[in-house]
């Protein structure tokens, strides 16, 4: 790109040598060398920097790795930084005496120390290293694009911008806590099992004694109490406690309605920072945990297991399931094109150049033939064959007699007449194909910004012409483009008919198949955590609670865990308001809307919470107290008091 | 780009760049009085230094132009006695130099030489100490508060930077002259049986050059792209010449399929 510094130079200096040469040339012979000269070395800088360009720059290569105390490792936790550490090999021949390049940090991660952007000097053979400290605090996926590179000659008359893409995803785990200090620390033992193995009040062959019975046919005589047997004066057996593990298994709601929001800001990372915590605490206890991620597509399932590197296998697939996006039926694409073409300008300049994603002049020109009314001009240029039809003729000679001011006059006008619905066919012919041509800027950035959406996401070949016309093929795709490199892209939360779009009730059946099933597979000591959305589908509950009441009465344990929007106040905080007030301003309108959505929010959370506390269940919301230490606890209850003999 | 601002007395490179341009300006200056336009040539340094001193990014576009003054009329003849021009075919004025293919004059070296000198200082002062590259003018990407002008660092300025420059703009003043004297030896007078003849027919071997000179360069280039083009370049290549030959017929089944769709959605 010639800069506005290379123009101006370029433009004095052919004006120079011009006037030497054309205008003035017996009195300034001067100009003309001089414009030669300047001519001669703009051409060389030219010259230079585009094989710099061309040649140079492909040969550049970067690498990147992600370390943690001087380890290069494939994954990072949340909350914790780490070093990005950049190495740069230069090109074997050609020096590149000013380059910029800036490794673009993921959204959802914050810069700590160090710098990514740098300019650098390269020359051959030479060999660079810089480092930047980065954190994400919640868990997730971090996409690193590529690195973008500014190249510019020394006087500052050419700029060329690319990237190189080398996209990376690294998982971020979430945080690794404490499992000990989530613990009760109170002894209520004297002898306390192996780690992983916990009594259980049913008879077995554990070390605790459970009770004392009548002897029967059958038990063996080790087990005969001969203290009480002879006190009683009849045969008592020992009974001893069970040991067994405790199961725990997590469902978390990946529906879309807990995407919805920032990465690492939504209710699904909220959801999912407590999902780990539990599973590592569990985890640390030996306690076998499983996991059940649904939506409303399906469910993915992981049997309960123990072993670090289970737990390891949760974190990732929690993580992967924190970057999840939302999608939506958009209804207004205007945002989502900014996003895209920002975002294409930025990671895919060199597809969006004229080389390869070209802007032919005929394809701003509207056919009319395609519109739904173009038959009709169609029709008008076609008027001039009726002239084969005597009648119609010989009207037109009527017409051509009545106003052809001579009789030699007769024959043109006739004529005219014959060709005129043609010519005026033909006006609104242009006209309607002209108006294409009178906003080229946004034709040609569709055509260009679904070029790179069609190429990066390998559609086939005929989706740039679709998106080009197609509006909802568009917003769909280009929300898979942003999803694809992680970029927050707006969502309607109400679809055209006023709708809510992501009112699900099909992730409830979901859930409860799922908790059947897993009911189903249970043994004793189970812990079923549902992490889910259920607000607001009263209606839709009924599945759930008929797997809820089959848990219940196999004498498991059921909790529920529900998300909560972080401008909704607690419902202990919410101070109800005054009935009898009636909005006068519009501030007060908006403040009375913003109450009335609280109030419905609230209601449908006492709602779930009514629901579900008829039969046992405790309902949690996410940012209530220790939601970890009170599921951890329930835990501890089914460890050592929560049953009974059956 | 986070540089602090950087001080024009503190940084070796940049002082090294004033002083280039400085002498640059000093030769123009003694240039031009040996020609007789010592005034001319005060002006045009005058209209230079802020851009050495001041960052004055106007400036060399001006010294250029200020510069054409005193090469046309050294004594400034034309503005004191206007009727000087246009008596005869070839106007006589003092001081003035009408050897039309004249070259290698050794004062005209010198000029030649300082205001290459000088623009490269300036041009490369300006882009260690203004901007070194426009901004991105990236369609709707907001840019960050804390974004600065894009300055080329001095600390990537090479020692050797500056007596390769010299060494360039010499060998450009050299190698101008001879083009010089090329473009009027493929020129003839009016008498000669040369095919281009006079001032139109040297303007044309210019423009033939210049035209020949960019063809083949973006030829060679265009090949050197398409032969270094990664495999996405590659793909939107040939996604993009399917497209140019059916746009128009899959826009009309499209059209059709969204019509279908609306019509069922009804």
């Amino acid at each position: 790109v010639l800069t506005g510094r290379g123009w101006s130079f370029l433009i004095l200096s052919i004006m120079l040598l011009v006037c030497g040469i054309l205008l003035l040339p017996q009195t300034a012979y001067f100009l003309g060398i001089l414009g030669v000269t300047l001519l001669g070395w703009f051409f060389f800088e030219w010259m230079q920097f585009v094989i710099r360009v061309r040649i140079a720059l492909p040969q550049l290569v970067v690498r990147r790795q992600i370390c943690i105390e001087n380890r290069t490792v494939a994954m990072v936790w949340a909350g914790r930084t780490f070093i990005v550490r950049i190495d740069i090999d230069a090109p074997h021949k050609i020096a590149l005496p000013y380059l910029v390049l800036e490794d673009l940090i993921p959204a959802e991660s914050k810069k700590h120390d160090g710098r990514n952007e740098h300019a650098i000097d390269l020359r051959p053979g030479d060999e660079l290293t810089f480092e930047y400290q980065l954190e994400c605090p919640a868990p997730g996926v971090l996409r690193f694009e590529g690195q973008r590179l500014q190249l510019a000659d020394l006087q500052g008359f050419f700029y060329f911008r690319t990237f190189l893409r080398a996209p990376v995803e690294i998982p971020v785990l979430p945080p690794l806590i404490d499992a000990d200090g989530l613990h009760r620390t109170d002894k209520r033992l004297n002898i306390l099992p192996p780690p992983g193995v916990h009594r259980l009040r049913g008879p077995g062959s554990g070390s605790e004694l459970l009770d004392l019975r009548d002897y029967r046919p059958g038990d063996p005589p080790k087990m005969i109490a001969w203290k009480p047997s002879a006190r009683k004066d009849k045969l008592i057996v020992k009974e001893f406690e069970t040991e067994v593990p405790v199961r725990c298994t997590l469902f978390i709601d990946t529906s879309h309605a807990v995407r919805l929001g920032p990465p690492g800001k939504n209710s699904l990372s909220e959801l999912i920072t407590i999902a780990a915590a539990v599973a590592q605490a569990a985890a640390a206890n030996r306690d076998l945990v499983g996991l059940t991620m649904f939506d409303e597509s399906g469910t993915q399932v992981i049997r309960p297991a123990r072993g670090s590197r289970h737990l390891i296998d949760l974190l990732h697939r929690l993580a992967h399931a924190a970057s999840l996006p939302a999608a939506g039926r958009s209804t207004n694409m205007l945002p989502l094109a900014r996003l895209g073409l920002s975002l294409a300008n930025e990671v895919y300049p060199d597809l969006m150049r004229n080389g390869v994603n070209k802007l032919p002049w005929r394809m701003f020109w509207r056919p009319l033939l395609d519109s739904a009314r173009g038959w009709r001009v169609l029709l008008l240029m076609a008027m001039p064959l009726l002239t084969f039809w005597s009648v119609y003729r010989g009207l037109l000679a009527t017409l051509a007699f009545e106003t052809a001011p001579s009789r030699k006059w007769m024959p043109p006008m006739f004529l005219l007449y014959v060709i005129l619905p043609f010519l005026i066919g033909l006006f609104f012919w242009g006209l309607y194909g002209i108006r294409g041509y009178l906003d080229t800027t946004a034709i040609s950035r569709r055509k260009r910004l679904a070029a790179v959406v069609a190429q990066t996401l390998q559609l086939p070949f005929d989706a740039v012409a679709r998106m080009q016309i197609d509006d909802e093929a568009m917003m769909t795709h280009l929300q898979q483009f942003l999803a694809k490199h992680h970029v927050p892209y707006p969502i309607a939360l109400y679809d055209a008919n006023g709708q809510y779009q992501f009112r699900s009730g099909e992730k409830v059946k979901i859930l409860a198949a799922a908790l059947a099933n897993a009911v189903g597979r249970g043994r004793d000591n189970e812990l079923y955590v549902l992490f889910a959305d259920l607000l607001e589908l009263d209606e839709e509950l009924e599945p759930l609670m008929n797997a809820v009441r089959m848990a219940k009465g196999r004498h498991h344990q059921v909790l529920l865990v529900c998300p909560w929007l972080q401008h909704m106040p607690a419902p202990e905080k919410y101070k109800k308001r005054d009935a009898s007030f009636i909005p006068r301003t519009e501030d007060e309108l908006a403040d009375y809307l913003r109450e009335e959505e609280i109030e419905r929010y609230l209601k449908a959370y006492e709602h779930v919470r009514h629901e579900f506390g008829r039969v046992g269940v405790t309902v949690l919301r996410v940012n209530q107290g220790d939601s970890v230490r009170l599921i951890l606890d329930r835990m501890e209850r089914l460890r050592n008091v929560g049953r009974v003999r059956r | 780009m986070s540089e602090k601002p950087i001080s024009i007395w503190r940084e070796p490179a940049v002082r090294n760049y004033l002083f280039t341009g400085a002498s640059a300006l000093l030769v123009v200056m003694l240039a031009h009085m040996v020609r007789d336009a010592a005034i001319g040539g005060l002006l045009a340094v005058l209209v230079a230094v802020p851009g050495l001193v001041g960052r004055w990014s106007a400036s060399p576009i001006l010294f250029l132009l200020v510069s054409i003054f005193p090469i046309l009329d050294p004594q400034g003849m034309l503005l004191i006695a206007p009727e000087y021009m246009g008596r005869g075919r070839d106007p006589v004025i003092p001081g003035l130099n009408t050897q039309t293919k004249n070259a290698f004059d050794i004062t005209d070296l010198f000029l030649a030489a300082g205001m290459l000198c000088y623009l490269i200082a300036q041009y490369r002062l300006l882009s260690l100490m203004n901007r070194s590259f426009p901004p991105d003018r990236v369609p709707f990407h907001r840019p960050k508060a804390d974004d600065e002008s894009p300055k080329r660092p001095a600390k990537l300025v090479r020692e050797d930077e500056i007596p390769f420059a010299l060494a360039l703009s010499s060998a450009f003043v050299l190698g101008g002259q001879i083009v010089w004297l090329l473009i009027w030896t493929f020129t003839g007078d009016d008498g000669n049986r040369s095919m281009f003849i006079g001032q139109t027919g040297a303007f044309v071997v210019v423009v033939w050059g210049l035209s020949v000179g960019l063809l083949i360069s973006a030829t060679v280039f265009g090949y050197l792209s398409m032969r270094n083009a990664s495999h996405a370049e590659a793909d939107m290549f040939l996604r993009d010449g399917v497209w140019q030959e059916t746009y128009r017929e899959q826009q009309r089944v499209h059209r059709w399929r969204i019509w279908n769709r609306a019509r069922k959605g009804q």
